[in-house]
């Protein structure tokens, strides 16, 4: 690459770091309230009490069925909470710069996504009813999942901008 | 985790933040599962509401009523026999985990120990009011509590059924049953005011969860099973006292 560029390369690069600082520390918010909402449902099953709806009408329905727990007995939202930890953490660490916590936590995320649509596709179809909490935690999924989609994007075209000014400046 | 070096001047910082989330994520936890027992298991309720836990000070204080007579009792009815009352609904799951706790604890404590069920179907669960029919229709053949037992053993195959009667129908028929009288004794008003008696016992006692369970009157306000199980023994020790 020619010298004479490098004062703008490293202001783009620290541009660029500082937009996936932000991206992933939004990523972490998110899974810190994704966080809340599992562990607020894995308590709530565990200790046998109802969880009231005050949008929707189904949480009961939804989170006694079958399809709430693991074998065991084992909430499915207690899943949920080591899932959202698992992102922050990733989410925190890809924020302080740690490249190797993306692709892991875009794995995570697309896992989560596909559990979400999964639920949703329950809910609709096989209970007919909706829980709130649920479709909360649906939303921060479907968010950071978001998230990260753009975050790949923009990467990606900011790798094809690069090799065609590299192109550009070799000719 | 990286070769790269990290953004960040202080490498140690994200783990450090990793680290008080985790603490405040399990400190938050186990705040919430204490808030939500002792919520739900306090005080002892065979005493009139204290003015502080009551706003309504005002109001005398309920006296406990009587509920479905004879209640739905299993073992012994000597003098000196604990009563343990459950008041379940077959509907909740935590109900549907704590019945085979119960039945290990009846088998435990043999005939020192008598167990008495009260329906108290929460309006949130859509079957539970049938299902405590169902029971009371199977008592009317004197099948009570192996209906009961079905109930809590296959919560999980008609919780989510979108007509549970016809499953219902189904277990009195496994239970031998008269399916006829069964089918007919389950819109009887008698199975109707029975389960209605309970829950008005759990009214006038302050109940609003399931599972609840008093020992001789007396709620329990267990922390594991196996505190559980030994209040029970002490109970039973004490010869229902």
């Amino acid at each position: 690459m020619n010298e004479m560029f490098e004062p703008e390369v490293i202001k783009v690069s620290e541009a660029r770091a500082k937009r996936s600082a932000v991206i992933y520390a939004v990523a972490g918010l998110l899974a810190l309230a994704g966080l809340a909402d599992s562990i607020y449902l894995a308590i709530e099953h565990v200790a046998g009490r109802d969880v009231r709806c005050t949008v929707t009408t189904g949480c009961n329905e939804v989170l006694d069925s079958s399809y709430a727990s693991l074998p065991g007995d084992i909430p499915l939202a207690a899943l949920g909470a080591v899932a959202y930890f698992a992102a922050f953490s990733l989410a925190t660490l890809a924020a302080f710069g740690y490249v190797r916590a993306r692709p892991l936590l875009a794995a995570l995320v697309a896992s989560m996504f596909m559990t979400t649509l999964w639920l949703l596709f329950v809910q609709a179809f096989v209970i007919r009813k909706f829980c709130e909490f649920c479709l909360l935690s649906a939303a921060m999924t479907a968010s950071l999942t978001g998230l990260i989609v753009y975050d790949w994007w923009k990467r990606a075209s900011d790798h094809r901008r690069e090799s065609s000014s590299i192109l550009r400046s070799d000719r | 985790m990286s070769s790269r070096k990290p953004a960040s001047p202080n490498k140690y910082l994200p783990f450090v933040i990793i680290a008080v989330v985790l603490g405040v994520a399990l400190a938050g936890a186990a705040l919430l599962y204490q808030s939500s027992t002792d919520t739900a298991r306090t005080a002892r309720l065979d005493e009139p509401p204290s003015t502080a836990a009551q706003p309504t000070a005002a109001l005398p204080p309920r006296t406990p009523l009587p509920g479905a007579q004879p209640p739905r009792t299993r073992g012994s009815s000597g003098e000196n026999t604990a009563t343990l009352e459950e008041f379940g609904d077959f509907q909740c799951p935590p109900c549907g985990a704590m019945h085979p706790i119960i039945k290990a604890i009846e088998e435990e404590n043999g005939a020192r120990l008598r167990v008495i069920f009260r329906h108290l179907p929460l309006s949130n669960h859509v079957h539970a009011f049938n299902a405590a029919l169902a029971a009371e229709a199977a008592g009317r053949q004197n099948r009570f509590w192996e209906m009961h037992d079905a109930l809590y053993e296959k919560q999980r195959s008609w919780s989510t059924a979108k007509d549970a009667r016809p499953l219902f129908a189904e277990y009195a028929r496994t239970l031998g049953l008269d399916v006829t009288r069964f089918n007919s004794d389950i819109k009887a008003p008698e199975a109707v005011a029975r389960v209605r008696a309970d829950m008005e016992r759990a009214d006038s006692l302050g109940i609003n969860a399931t599972p609840t369970l008093l020992i001789n009157g007396r709620e329990v306000a267990y922390s594991t099973v196996d505190d559980l199980r030994a209040r029970i023994k002490n109970a039973v020790a004490a010869g229902g006292q």
